[in-house]
């Protein structure tokens, strides 16, 4: 006669084999990963020293209040203008062709030379002299350069202020 | 409940259009203008055809078929159209736009435009794109991108997908949100309108394929949006929590609750933190490309550690398979695919959300050993010792049949089959039987003995395509609901007639064109009136009978008591709905004819399952496409369970232990002496222990000691067992009887595969380890087997499906590697491995090929006695799973349904002065029960239906059914009882909750409605938009 019954009596665990074999089991890793673990105490260690420790764990135990203090910073209209502009920037960069910027720039640098050189006769020069200067190829390049790039600056400045259809 | 799905549902011979809105015209055909197709005329027309021709897409030829449109053309070769709302299951919805494309230099949409021979389409035209482009920028004025803070990023998202292939740097209208809070009441899902785009894939999934009709788009208002039933909470809708919405929502909008805040690194992020990451993201928005850069790489991340694992549904014989997510032991959700060849993207509540039991605190988790009054956990060599010494002791002692074997229809084939050979070849008994005894063994029995196999005739899809399908004695909408779906589906869209008879005024018969409701227990009576009327009028298709049917004049002979005004009256019904059921018989375009436990559950459950083989076979419904019989299997394995011998009179594939030749085969195989005679059957083991000649009893995976009829007498004899080993995966009530109980582990933790009502094999995979010391049943047996000397070595269950598949013909062709993924095999499958959709195309399963037309009489129903004056019909509903060990261990669907109840007629309750709420006695010959009253218009007269969603000893229907049964299979009577009524408190409670899906009201309707939207003020057409152009920019506000 077996009557329906419910109660479960559960074997409680040996705590002392249960963690016995934990132990055991996290021996076996230990020994797996030696090299890797040594290298890893070394760096942990060199980490404790220079008091990264400290830090980290200071960030970890309060992520959330520095996370929600931290979006909040970020999130005010000043720091929008940093981080769109940190990315108009480097957007920017990212649309100049480096060999016409490595042109322009070696044109720059070899202009300053020339600029910090002290004049032949050691007097500035006068209008007459600019004006024949103007014929220097060089110079006239430069200007050329510089009005050309006016123009496109011009063109893209009435553009954005007229939009044009989409 | 009589605001039940009945009062708003679509009315049996009106007109869906005209049930609400009756101002609007909107039917299937409106939407046939130009090119453009219905949907009625697509289906037909893409089926049918071989016809192929080419049209130009930006420059190629491509193949296209008569009725297919320019998108489906395009997908078929892989040539990437953008398209939001278009889905391969809801077909063509016109609600998004993206998918315009220069068709003979005009602007299409791709998906409702038909191909026609020598079209030239460019999908990549300046103006293509422009439109496109519109289209999509309208649709992100709707939706906020925050892709890598959102959970449905997973790589499948379509608007993110989309978004990016346009390479969106700017949006061109601003996103504004909608003034509507999320809808976060639902327990299982949630809609958050600001990020809903409006595409109707919803609506479509819910009113059309689904066919639940709850959700809306209100086109009217300023802000449209989706509503549930007249605009209120999801929670207290009429939503069924089918997940279909969820699983088609092209975004976020609608999402599963069990994925957020889990399937991001970032999403679990808390809200003070999140929000304003939202809006600093938006803020210096860098554009979206580099958004979508560090999104695509999260989700690549998310893939590390969510896993996805086919599986397949054990909540009914339909079989549903389908992807369920996984992050440790974490159940994401469960996502339908569409390559899953009986549902596709379709899922119920159960199979969609019911999975926390696995999970359960109260899971065995190591066997357990009755000492005294009480379990106590021991190790597997402890109790495979016991039980290997006990079942020894027994068995020497009063002999091999002395123990009995009860398997699982829930298992898998093949411990199944392991558990069969382990009784035949180790135990040396046939007493081995399954839960098919209680339900379909007499319609398996009724096919057997008229058309030669025990099984459906064909699949889901001959259902979906038949002329007229007739449902008996069956509630697929609640037993079998994504079957249901394409019923409902095809009554609904293309035009199927459905007729049903039933006691009851269920959801298929709310919506029938013809609903019969006979007195309780004829069924054969009805069923042979129709035939022989069919007969009389002369047409029987005699043809078909020549040629391929034994038995038709002793048979029609047979027929001749049934006449009209006999069945009319022996029925209770008119003379002239059996006409007109007759006349629609004879008239469809092929009948399929379903039927479950309201036919099988009687004194004569055999023989009116034959009657409906019978009438079938008379009209020569079988087959064709879209004929044919369908017995709904219950239970996700039941047709399996039985296919691979766990029955006593069977081997695997269906071959007799009599047979010689058959045993020498299996003797050889497994090298052991079978024996001869066919074992007891479920009911004799009961019966056997009663009398004390059954000492011992093994049961996996069965509830018996609640779902077996009259379980007081069975309770009974399972405390007069000597020993009894239960396996299973909680301390069911049967559980609590043992002597050992074997922790075992449930389909989420295994391998193997499934048989469904169409007798299609699937495979599901692992997505957990077993939990605790819990093993698949396969190996338990393995292990027990081999403590008796058997010295198996299985290692995987594709060994155990091999040497199944090489002992049983019918499966000849079956193996795992044909099965992988989403790939299934219908059985019989030949040894070339092709299956056998549709059965009897060529010849009946019979020696000489021919079917076999069988006089079968009526048998009266159980009368109880004069004082048990009221029908208890019985039976399962939508929203647990049998009796609910499963089901009521997730919080969601308990929150929907708590408890069983009693539906009693509005007659009845007015006569006995009761209430919704009402707490009531019925007492049976055999017991008795307390359960609360919901007074419902489903049932009539003095007939009651009590859910068999019980657990407890109070409520649970057996306690009030009888050991009587069919004669042939020994199926008990459960739909045959008289009961009494006490009332013991007229008022109270409602026992379901106001959040229970039967209180909603459905509003029926055919699709999104998009012309609602096209007619809007604020809507400028596309290439309208895209014609004018310059002019209408410099907008803030974007067009609809």
């Amino acid at each position: 006669m077996a009557k329906a019954i419910r109660h479960i009596e559960k074997a409680t665990p040996n705590p002392v084999q249960e963690q016995a074999a934990s132990i055991n089991d996290l021996l076996v890793s230990l020994a797996d990963s030696r090299d890797a673990l040594v290298r890893f105490l070394d760096i942990l260690r060199e980490a404790e020293k220079a008091g990264l420790l400290d830090i980290l764990y200071g960030v970890l135990k309060a992520r959330h209040e520095i996370g929600y203090q931290a979006i909040n910073q970020l999130n005010q209209p000043s720091m929008h203008h940093t981080i769109k502009n940190a990315m108009g920037i480097v957007s920017f960069l990212g649309q100049v062709d480096p060999n016409q910027l490595q042109i322009m720039l070696g044109g720059i640098s070899h202009g300053l030379k020339r600029a910090s050189e002290p004049p032949e006769d050691g007097r500035a020069p006068g209008l007459w002299g600019l004006a024949k200067d103007l014929r220097d190829p060089g110079v006239s390049s430069t200007l050329h350069t510089a009005m050309e790039f006016m123009k496109g600056m011009g063109e893209h400045l009435r553009n954005e202020s007229h939009p044009s259809p989409h | 409940m009589t605001n039940d799905q009945n009062t708003n549902g679509v009315n049996n011979e009106s007109n869906v259009h005209d049930t609400n809105n009756g101002s609007n015209v909107n039917n299937v055909t409106q939407l046939n203008n130009g090119n453009h197709i219905s949907r009625a005329d697509h289906l037909n027309h893409v089926i049918n055809s071989d016809y192929t021709f080419t049209i130009s897409l930006n420059g190629q030829e491509f193949p296209a078929r008569p009725g297919q449109r320019i998108l489906e053309v395009a997908k078929e070769k892989d040539l990437y159209i953008p398209s939001i709302c278009y889905h391969e299951y809801l077909g063509s919805i016109q609600s998004c736009d993206t998918c315009f494309v220069e068709v003979n230099g005009q602007l299409q949409r791709a998906c409702n435009t038909e191909a026609q021979p020598g079209m030239i389409v460019n999908s990549v035209s300046p103006s293509a794109k422009a439109a496109q482009r519109e289209a999509m920028e309208r649709i992100l004025s709707r939706h906020e991108l925050y892709c890598t803070v959102c959970d449905n990023n997973n790589g499948n998202c379509v608007v993110h997908n989309t978004a990016e292939y346009f390479e969106i740097e700017h949006q061109k209208y601003e996103f504004k949100p909608k003034p509507y809070p999320p809808d976060n009441s639902h327990p299982m899902y949630r809609y958050e309108p600001d990020q809903c785009i409006l595409c109707g894939r919803c609506v479509e999934a819910c009113q059309d394929l689904q066919v639940n009709e709850t959700l809306r788009i209100d086109w009217q208002r300023e802000h449209p949006r989706v509503i549930w039933d007249d605009d209120v909470l999801a929670d207290q809708s009429s939503c069924v929590s089918c997940g279909h919405c969820v699983t088609v929502c092209p975004c976020n909008a609608l999402m599963e609750k069990s994925m957020l805040g889990e399937a991001g690194y970032l999403t679990g992020i808390p809200k003070d933190v999140l929000e304003p990451m939202i809006d600093l993201t938006k803020e210096v928005e860098p554009g979206y490309r580099e958004i979508f850069a560090i999104s695509e790489m999260e989700a690549a991340m998310r893939k590390a550690r969510i896993k996805r694992t086919k599986t397949v549904c054990t909540y009914c014989g339909v079989g549903c398979s389908f992807e369920i997510w996984t992050k440790d032991r974490k159940i994401l959700k469960v996502e339908p695919q569409l390559e899953a060849p009986v549902n596709g993207i379709s899922t119920c509540v159960k199979g969609k959300w019911g999975w926390d039991f696995v999970n359960s605190p109260e899971r065995l988790t190591r066997p357990l050993i009755r000492r005294g009054d009480t379990f106590v956990e021991s190790t597997w060599d402890e109790a495979l010792s016991l039980i290997a010494r006990k079942l020894t002791e027994i068995k020497e002692r009063d002999g091999a049949d002395s123990i009995g074997y009860i398997a699982s229809s829930k298992c898998t084939n093949e411990e199944n089959y392991l558990f069969q050979k382990f009784v035949r070849a180790v135990m040396g008994t046939n007493n081995v039987d399954n839960c098919s005894r209680y339900c379909q063994s007499p319609a398996t029995m009724g096919l057997m003995r008229t058309v030669g196999l025990g099984g459906d005739s064909g699949t889901i899809r001959d259902i979906a395509s038949a002329g007229l399908v007739l449902v008996i004695g069956a509630n697929p909408a609640e037993s079998h609901p994504v079957l249901a779906t394409r019923v409902k589906r095809a009554h609904k869209l293309y035009g199927q007639k459905l007729a049903v008879i039933d006691l009851r005024r269920h959801e298929l018969a709310t919506r029938s064109d013809i609903f019969i409701q006979p007195k309780p227990g004829t069924d054969l009576i009805m069923l042979s009136g129709i035939t022989k009327y069919i007969i009389d009028q002369g047409w029987a298709d005699e043809g078909f009978i020549q040629q391929r049917v034994n038995g038709w004049e002793e048979y029609r002979a047979s027929l001749d008591k049934f006449t009209l005004d006999y069945t009319a009256e022996a029925c209770a019904v008119e003379r002239n709905e059996i006409i007109r059921l007759a006349t629609m018989i004879h008239e469809a375009k092929g009948v399929c004819i379903l039927w479950a436990m309201g036919v099988t559950q009687h004194l004569g459950g055999t023989d009116t399952s034959t009657a409906i083989s019978n009438l079938l076979l008379v009209t020569g419904n079988y087959g064709k496409p879209g004929t044919g019989a369908y017995p709904l299997r219950g239970h996700n394995n039941v047709q399996g369970a039985c296919d691979f011998g766990t029955m006593p009179a069977w081997f695997p594939g269906y071959q007799p232990v009599e047979d010689t030749k058959v045993r020498e085969k299996f003797e050889q195989a497994w090298g052991a002496k079978l024996p001869e005679k066919p074992g007891l059957n479920n009911h004799q083991m009961v019966e056997a222990i009663d009398k004390g000649k059954l000492k011992a009893l093994y049961l996996f995976g069965e509830e018996m000691a609640l779902v077996d009829s009259n379980i007081n007498h069975v309770d009974h004899a399972f405390e007069k067992l000597e020993f009894f080993v239960v396996q299973d995966i909680f301390l069911s009530k049967t559980a609590q009887f043992a002597d050992v109980v074997l922790p075992a582990s449930p389909s989420l933790e295994k391998e193997g595969t499934f048989t469904n009502t169409e007798r299609r094999i699937q495979r599901l995979y692992q997505v957990f380890e077993p939990m605790g010391e819990s093993k698949p049943d396969w190996q338990i047996f393995q292990l027990l087997a081999n403590k008796l000397g058997a010295n198996w070595n299985y290692k995987h269950p594709g060994e155990i499906m091999a040497e199944a598949a090489s002992l049983s013909p019918l499966f000849a062709g079956v193996n795992y590697s044909r099965l992988e993924g989403f790939n299934s095999q219908v059985w019989p499958v030949k040894p070339d491995g092709t299956s056998t959709e549709l059965l009897y195309t060529e010849r009946f399963s019979f020696p000489d090929g021919k079917a076999r037309l069988l006089k079968v009489d009526w048998t009266p129903p159980f009368e109880a006695g004069a004082e048990f004056d009221l029908h208890l019909n019985n039976g399962r509903l939508l929203e647990h799973f049998h009796e609910g060990n499963l089901t009521y261990r997730v919080p969601g669907i308990v929150h929907k349904t708590p408890q069983p109840w009693v539906e009693v007629s509005p007659e009845l309750a007015k006569e006995r002065n009761i209430e919704d709420g009402a707490l009531i006695q019925l007492t049976s010959p055999y017991g008795e029960v307390e359960v609360r009253v919901i007074v419902s218009d489903t049932v009539r007269g003095n007939e009651l239906y009590l859910t068999m969603n019980s657990t407890t000893d109070r409520d649970a229907v057996n306690r009030l059914t009888s050991s009587y049964h069919d004669k042939y299979t020994h199926t008990p009577n459960y739909k045959e009882m008289g009961v009494k009524m006490t009332i013991l408190e007229a008022q109270g409670e409602n026992p379901l909750p106001r959040v229970n899906h039967r209180f909603g009201n459905r509003v029926p309707q055919i699709g999104v409605r998009v012309e609602e939207k096209w007619n809007r003020n604020d809507y400028t057409p596309i290439p309208e938009f895209v014609a004018k152009g310059d002019e209408n920019h410099g907008e803030s506000n974007p067009p609809h």
